[in-house]
């Protein structure tokens, strides 16, 4: 009987672009400035470990227009939602260049700038903690000597060493059995640098006290729950008494779903209450003050039998996780429990462990980090296929998980699209054609291929809200849309639900005293919980709309539906467009009623969770699966390296919006192209040396190849929104070793650190021609 | 100390007191309350502040507002009159957007570049834009986006 208008599967314009089009779409800075707003600076380490002998406050307090200044001796305290070891401000020592040690608030930015500068900090250095390596080492210096009792530390896994903030294992099977069914077994360690976010907003808040003490804070984040839900627990008040406001995201990637610097405002706030106060961060504080990506040294060792099955995976993930670990937690857990990649291994070892260093502390970025993982299991994999002498897509083909298939952690994996997606790529970049090579230089192709867990905390559910009013239907959900297009997704949804045009659907702002909750909203699970909720919430606002129709026309609810907008019964053919009846009230025997305004709840509790066993930080709700494959050309002679053409695969369950899924993964891709040729955030004894957009390199126009393909597979997940997955996070996972598989093709060259430079290459070739030097 | 600074600003003449060291962004935005040309990373590397100065793009953090004495600014405010600028309208059909930091400078030099070159091809594209990153597109959709739009101007 009912007929929906399908607005899911459709593609359509994302419903912010008019407002970014034309520059009224509202960020941080946009907001106007009032006449007592207050602005903070930031007195930042420039030592990436020292003792703090002194902060000298005087000569900046006395400078014009400069209210206070705040040290951790005003502002004590740590932050951390799974283990406190991040300080709200160095207290007596400083773990990496860009933490903050003091924030000055002045009647404007340049004061407050000024006045910062004139804070003298008195550092006495101490030795660094440079790398993983030197983490590890036996003399190395304790990064945090009473780890064991800071709030958290109980439920990690008891650290082997004093540098490891925590650590998990995932083994399955028997090794010795996995190894004696090998006929070749190979050992490698890979490596990857630091990298940076680089949204291109920067991170900033306004914040301010009001006279009855509660306390407004707007900031460019993604997860405004969280980040209310940190800066009370840091700040010890009632997560009450603070309002967190969402605003348009200028992208987040990642470093936007924790507090890094917004805590500081909202303290300064506290300290100077009845003013709004200011942050904006410059483009070193944004590299440096903020979060970056972990770099990880895998070491892999995989057997594998004559027939091509790969018989036991033995890995150890180290992460350098910088001075801090709580923010990147959740990628040390993922890198153990879908360490394997998308393999059936009946023997697995795995281990993971997040490593203080003096840097920056790491967040992950676009995802729990699988790239890294990725990028040592899909170059091994390719080194196995030549070890048997298989062909790389046939000894994936053979191994690759499927439906069904009992994964390492103890669950059965779900259906996905992965043989689709490598055989669509490899398609597009007609594997099998040899590619020319000519003297000076030589082309090649190489793929990869990717599973990545939509995680979500345990145990918790996700709320929506939805209303309708003369205005039309308005949404509430707990996290902005940093450009995914998840307002879009979700408008589309709750417009199919209800049956109305897509105009008709508004996605209100983040606003947590709408009292919405959400502990841990990630990126990779917006669409699937939230969707989920607000079809939870939109199906009950239709069926009191239909409740409250049936009974003004006296009819049963169940002949009564909105089909585009108009209310209708299948029984009587009796009609009425639903903005009128919304607005001006419903047509009834006995004349005009007014409709009340309706107010929904919706609740997803999203399962299958698992791993089961171990509720202590995170599930996985499902994967997202895909591939990459690319056709590189290298100079012989220079090592220079130009990617010709990408081809990107990516199984989304059900693209909602096929136009902006298939945006997001040319994004990805060409993300994936930075982070595989050139992005790494260089630490000298930890100093950071390129901490800006100019010596920091991303993706630029001029490095589009010339061929960019890229497809949507669709398997249905079970229990995602109309079968869809969460996206998004995943696609530049792949495309760095699948640019390093292509390099190998070509020149004969394999290249373990990531970024894969001309100069790394140059270097292999060099002594593969002259094997002396 | 203040200077006088008078200049066309998306059409109309308007007279404004700057300091020395202010730049033409920071006029815009605190000033002038245009807040269009978007605040990045305000040391000249990604192109999101990007406004025309006499019909030429410039990253508005770069140019002293006391340079602009006399010249023509127009910023993205000006694209659209009754309806959206073609440009506009093709950035979000063609999918040249995601966050949308990037747009305003985007729409700015691309416009210029349609304003000297009414049917560029894709590496003119590349070329003309290549100062101006996008962290979440990957560009391939802008270039789409500005292809289009020059079709429709004709």
């Amino acid at each position: 009987m009912t007929r929906k208008t399908l607005l899911v599967g459709k593609a359509f314009p994302r419903i912010e672009g008019a407002v970014k089009v034309t520059g009224q779409c509202h960020y941080l800075l946009d907001m106007p400035a009032t006449a007592d707003m207050l602005y903070a600076g930031l007195v930042t380490s420039t030592q990436p470990h020292a003792r703090l002998l002194s902060i000298e406050t005087e000569e900046a307090l006395q400078q014009e227009g400069v209210e206070t200044v705040l040290t951790a001796h005003e502002l004590p305290g740590t932050l951390g939602m799974s283990l406190q070891d991040r300080p709200i401000l160095a207290g007596e020592r400083v773990r990496y260049v860009g933490e903050p040690v003091a924030v000055v608030v002045a009647q404007s930015p340049a004061m407050a700038r000024s006045a910062a500068s004139r804070v003298r900090v008195r550092y006495k250095d101490l030795p660094v903690v440079a790398s993983i390596a030197d983490s590890l080492a036996a003399e190395a210096p304790i990064l945090h000597p009473d780890l064991a009792h800071y709030p958290g530390a109980d439920v990690l896994s008891p650290p082997d060493s004093a540098n490891v903030a925590a650590r998990f294992e995932m083994k399955a099977g028997d090794m010795q059995t996995g190894w004696a069914r090998a006929d070749v077994i190979l050992e490698q360690t890979y490596r990857s640098s630091v990298r940076h976010h680089a949204a291109l907003e920067p991170h900033g808040a306004i914040a301010r006290q009001n006279g009855d003490g509660s306390i407004m804070l707007w900031c460019s984040t993604n997860a405004p729950y969280t980040l209310r839900s940190e800066i009370a627990q840091a700040l010890n008040i009632p997560p009450d008494r603070l309002r967190v406001r969402g605003l348009c995201v200028g992208g987040g990637a990642g470093a936007k779903n924790h507090t890094c610097i917004e805590v500081l405002v909202v303290a300064a706030a506290m300290h100077q209450p009845e003013h709004f106060i200011m942050l904006s961060l410059d483009q070193k504080q944004e590299f440096t003050s903020t979060f970056v990506r972990p770099a990880l040294v895998a070491r892999l060792k995989m057997g594998v039998s004559r027939e091509g099955e790969i018989t036991a995976l033995q890995a150890s993930y180290q992460w350098d996780v910088g001075a801090s670990a709580d923010a990147c937690l959740e990628t040390v857990w993922a890198s153990a429990y879908t360490g394997t990649g998308p393999y059936r291994i009946p023997h697995v070892d795995i281990r993971s462990a997040g490593i203080y260093t003096n840097h920056t502390p790491a967040s992950p970025m676009r995802g729990n980090d699988v790239a890294e993982i990725h990028w040592a299991i899909e170059q091994h994999i390719d080194q196995m296929a030549a070890a048997i002498k298989m062909d790389p897509v046939m000894f994936r083909l053979q191994n690759i998980v499927k439906g069904g298939d009992m994964l390492a952690l103890g669950e059965a994996m779900h259906a996905t699209g992965l043989d689709q997606c490598l055989q669509s790529v490899v398609e597009a970049v007609d594997w099998q054609e040899k590619p020319l090579s000519r003297t000076t230089s030589a082309r090649g192709k190489g793929l990869a291929i990717f599973w990545s867990p939509t995680t979500l905390a345990p145990k918790h559910s996700v709320e929506a809200s939805a209303r309708l009013d003369p205005g039309g239907c308005s949404i509430a959900i707990d996290a902005e849309d940093a450009g995914t297009g998840l307002h879009t997704f979700v408008a589309q949804l709750a417009a199919t639900e209800l049956g109305v045009p897509l105009s008709w659907v508004h996605i209100d702002a983040v606003d947590t005293a709408s009292a919405l909750y959400h502990p841990q909203p990630k990126a990779t699970a917006e669409l699937c919980s939230i969707g989920n909720a607000v079809l939870a919430a939109v199906r009950q606002l239709k069926q009191q709309l239909l409740a409250f129709v049936a009974e003004a026309w006296q009819e049963s609810a169940n002949h009564i539906d909105v089909i585009d907008g108009v209310v209708i019964s299948h029984a009587t053919e009796r009609q009425q467009a639903l903005d009128e009846v919304l607005s001006t009230g419903i047509d009834t025997d006995a004349g005009r009623r007014p409709a009340p305004m309706l107010e929904t709840r919706g609740q997803s509790t999203p399962s299958p969770l698992f791993p089961r066993h171990d509720d202590s930080l995170s599930a996985i709700l499902h994967f997202c699966a895909g591939a990459v494959a690319a056709e590189v050309e290298v100079d012989r002679i220079s090592g220079e390296i130009r990617v010709l053409q990408l081809a990107a695969a990516l199984d989304v369950g059900h693209a909602i919006n096929p136009d902006l899924v298939l945006s997001q993964i040319k994004g990805g891709t060409m993300q994936g192209l930075g982070s595989a040729l050139w992005e790494a955030l260089i630490y000298r004894e930890g100093m950071p040396l390129n901490p800006n957009l100019h010596h920091y390199s991303i993706a630029t126009f001029a490095d589009l190849p010339a061929q960019l393909y890229t497809h949507i597979v669709e398997v249905p997940q079970d229990g995602g929104p109309y079968g869809a997955r969460s996206l998004g996070a995943d696609v530049p996972v792949m495309v760095a070793p699948a640019i390093a598989n292509a390099i190998y093709n070509a020149v004969a060259v394999r290249i373990n650190d990531l970024p894969i430079t001309s100069e790394r290459v140059w270097t292999k070739l060099i002594k593969l021609t002259n094997p002396l030097r | 100390m203040n200077y006088p600074v008078s200049f066309h600003l998306n059409g109309k003449l308007i007279a404004v007191q700057v300091t020395a060291q202010e730049s033409l962004l920071d006029v815009l935005r605190h000033r002038l309350g245009l807040t269009g040309a978007k605040e990045a990373c305000n040391e000249g590397n990604c192109g999101a502040c990007t406004v025309l100065l006499d019909s030429l793009p410039v990253y508005a953090c770069m140019v002293l507002a006391v340079e602009v004495d006399g010249a023509a600014v127009e910023t993205v405010e000006d694209m659209e009159s009754e309806e959206l600028h073609p440009l506009q309208k093709a950035m979000i059909d063609q999918q040249g957007l995601q966050c949308g930091y990037c747009s305003s400078g985007m729409l700015v030099t691309a416009q210029a570049l349609l304003a000297h070159n009414s049917r560029p091809n894709k590496t003119q594209i590349r070329e003309a834009l290549a100062g101006n990153l996008c962290r979440c597109t990957g560009y391939a959709d802008i270039i789409k986006a500005i292809q289009v739009a020059s079709r429709a101007r004709r």
